[in-house]
């Protein structure tokens, strides 16, 4: 048994190696200047893993430009997407999960069928819209599309479902209205659903960038990943700001789940199984 | 039904987020402030001096700026002049994609400012390569050339003669192999393309070979990659990976960072390749590209053009700011500030073509004449036929099926094939 722990404890701790190790070369190489790093790429050599000899200089020249700006808009719109994406899951999720009304199931399954769609498969269609009304390039275009999020209104209404019936009626009978109980009984109860739905809403802005490059593109309104892509042109290419870049965008989503992982793990395992 | 009281807070929010409403077209006054939307593929600070410049040459005039990345410049585009989009009214094309922008009604015509620009240009077939059917429909602000590039150090240990400046000795692309083959294992990579499979970079072997631009007929509509000359240049462009003068597996953003690291003996790439190898303090030189033995010299050319949305209900002061960055010297000298690229203005390109020269020390002694040269004599563009895009294409994917080792004859068959069958369904 012990010996069989052991390989699995390696094993793990291999496979977790692996999956880091390609995190760790864009780390590594992002703290050599400018386009350094491919000394030691072409023949791949054990000293690209190394981040010696290196600075931050990258990431100083990253973040006193346009990335910087564009960084702080994705955390802008990603942090209010969140707040008002959990706003919107949780009174859907509630209704769905606890009001009865006719055709609810109904509501549910279009729902979920309409989350099934692929946003990109409409965007275009719908940046036309967006741009009827005057929201090109606006916070408020980047933002409005992702606060329905159909798969946070599942996993917040199954979460919602597996409260116990019994404190609901309670709450009733104590003189709490439908959005006393939702506010003071449910939610409470439902933290690691809504820290794995808030999670959804800010990872589906964080990476997003078909709609952000079809709605605002200007400098002042311009998202972080189309500001890394604008890092790259038609003549030039600094590779160590790049990669400096990459590393920052992936790292912020690390760290949040890494804060965030037991929470975010109950909330997608949870579903529906709780009470 | 408590729902809308609830959700009164996300639209206050949002409301406030929002931006102010754009003036629209109808409303836009005659006279007074103008503001102007142009989308680039260039981060916002390339083109901000030549916008602050102008701004301050047109009272008046507020040039806000989109930065699109450039894979999605053209879809973006596209897309959004396709929508009817009024807002956009100046952006940057390559001049090979301007007759499928002209036959989609996207481009207003420049010419009231052709006589201009052909007195200001540095060469007129830079300003009539935005021509078609006889109107001027974009402006280039930027222009470019190739060089052959050597690391000297590695040419002095192998006891090679470096390649002349001058384009009257310039090499033969078979001297330039031979040259190559005698570094193999003294460098990494003997000889490297800045823009491997491109048809940018690939387009000046075939014309040098006698191929043309891989397209025949009067109204060059029909593809010809099987051509002899073609064939030649694709032979030869196969042989370099087969003998191993060449790599198969580097990308095109690591080609200029491994030659200026020092890792290959020659690159065939255009000027912004000398601030890199200086940048790293690389022992180079640099030569008149090369040509096929009894064909004509040709060089790769062009940037981007400004154009002007026919959408535009802002036309007349769209056309002053190209104007003003492109046929002024003043202009022009702001709009290459940051991106270093050649400027077509001939002022500009003077104070340019002196400061660059003087820029890599004796390695760069008689770049100015040399890029003059082959921008008057050799430069050869892009050709603007309907459907280019897809022709390049088609053209890239053949180069890159090449480079990996298919037969030149039989894949430039199939190429040739699904060119012309794309042609006829764009009619």
């Amino acid at each position: 048994m012990k010996v069989s722990r052991v390989a699995s404890v390696f094993a793990a701790a291999l496979a977790a190696g692996l999956i880091f190790l390609p995190l760790w070369w864009v780390f590594a190489s992002s703290l050599r200047p400018g386009n350094s790093f491919v000394e030691n790429l072409t023949p791949l050599s054990w000293r690209a893993f190394l981040p010696v000899g290196g600075s931050f200089a990258n990431y100083e020249v990253l973040l006193d430009g346009d990335f910087a700006r564009a960084l702080l808009n994705s955390f802008l719109v990603a942090g209010v997407t969140v707040v008002l994406g959990l706003a919107v899951a949780v009174l859907a999720a509630y209704a769905l999960a606890v009001l009865n009304f006719p055709g609810r199931g109904y509501v549910f399954v279009f729902v979920i069928l309409v989350s099934m769609v692929p946003f990109d498969a409409i965007a275009i269609p719908l940046s036309g819209l967006f741009s009827t009304w005057r929201l090109s390039d606006s916070y408020a275009g980047l933002i409005l599309p992702a606060l329905a999020n159909g798969f946070a209104i599942f996993v917040l209404r199954q979460f919602f479902l597996g409260v116990p019936q019994e404190l609901l009626d309670a709450a009733e009978v104590d003189g709490l209205g439908r959005f006393g109980t939702l506010l003071r009984i449910v939610l409470p109860l439902s933290k690691p659903a809504l820290i794995g739905a808030g999670l959804m809403l800010f990872l589906s802005q964080w990476q997003a960038y078909l709609w952000p490059l079809l709605i605002g593109t200007s400098p002042g309104k311009q998202l972080a990943p189309i500001a890394l892509a604008n890092l790259s042109n038609l003549y030039s290419v600094d590779l160590g700001q790049i990669l400096a870049g990459s590393f920052v965008l992936s790292a912020v989503p690390m760290v949040l789940l890494l804060f965030f992982q037991r929470q975010y793990t109950e909330s997608l395992s949870t579903s529906g199984m709780r009470g | 039904m408590k729902l809308p009281w609830l959700t009164l807070p996300a639209v206050l929010v949002l409301a406030g987020c929002q931006s102010a409403p754009a003036t629209t077209p109808a409303q836009q006054p005659a006279a007074g402030p103008v503001t102007l939307t142009f989308a680039n593929a260039d981060p916002a600070a390339t083109w901000k001096p030549v916008i602050d410049h102008c701004q301050k040459q047109l009272p008046g005039l507020t040039v806000k700026q989109l930065n699109i990345p450039y894979p999605q410049l053209t879809s973006t585009i596209t897309q959004r002049l396709t929508q009817g989009n009024a807002e956009l009214d100046v952006f940057t094309v390559v001049p090979a994609w301007i007759r499928d922008y002209a036959n989609r009604g996207f481009l207003a015509d420049l010419s009231e400012l052709k006589p201009q620009a052909i007195a200001n240009a540095v060469s007129p077939d830079m300003v009539t390569a935005n021509e078609i059917d006889g109107k001027l429909l974009g402006i280039s602000p930027w222009t470019t050339s190739q060089f052959l590039y050597y690391n000297a150090d590695v040419l002095r240990k192998a006891g090679i003669e470096p390649p002349s400046a001058d384009p009257a000795r310039r090499w033969t692309w078979q001297q330039l192999r031979d040259a190559s083959a005698r570094l193999k294992g003294s460098v990494q990579y003997p000889l490297l393309f800045d823009q491997f499979d491109s048809y940018y970079q690939l387009q000046p072997l075939g014309v040098s070979a006698g191929g043309g631009n891989g397209l025949t007929g009067d109204k060059q509509d029909k593809p010809d990659f099987a051509n002899p000359g073609w064939q030649k240049a694709l032979t030869f462009y196969s042989g370099l990976f087969t003998d191993g003068l060449s790599p198969r597996g580097i990308t095109n953003d690591k080609t200029n960072a491994l030659f200026a690291g020092g890792k290959a003996g020659f690159i065939v790439s255009g000027p912004w390749t000398v601030s890199n190898a200086v940048k790293t303090k690389l022992a180079f030189g640099v030569a008149a590209a090369p040509v096929f033995e009894g064909g004509k010299p040709a060089t790769s050319t062009d940037s981007w053009a400004m154009a002007v949305s026919a959408k535009s209900a802002k036309q007349a002061m769209a056309k002053r700011f190209l104007e003003c960055a492109n046929l002024t010297a003043a202009g022009n000298t702001a709009s290459i500030k940051i991106a270093q690229i050649t400027p077509t203005q001939k002022d500009a390109y003077k104070a340019f073509a002196t400061q660059f020269e003087a820029s890599g020390g004796a390695a760069t002694k008689g770049l100015s004449a040399l890029m003059e040269t082959e921008l008057r004599t050799t430069a050869v563009h892009r050709p603007p036929v309907t459907g280019y895009t897809v022709f390049e294409s088609e053209a890239e994917k053949l180069f890159a099926d090449v480079r990996n080792g298919s037969n030149p004859a039989g894949r430039a068959k199939k190429a040739d094939e699904t060119i012309a069958r794309q042609f006829a369904r764009l009619g």
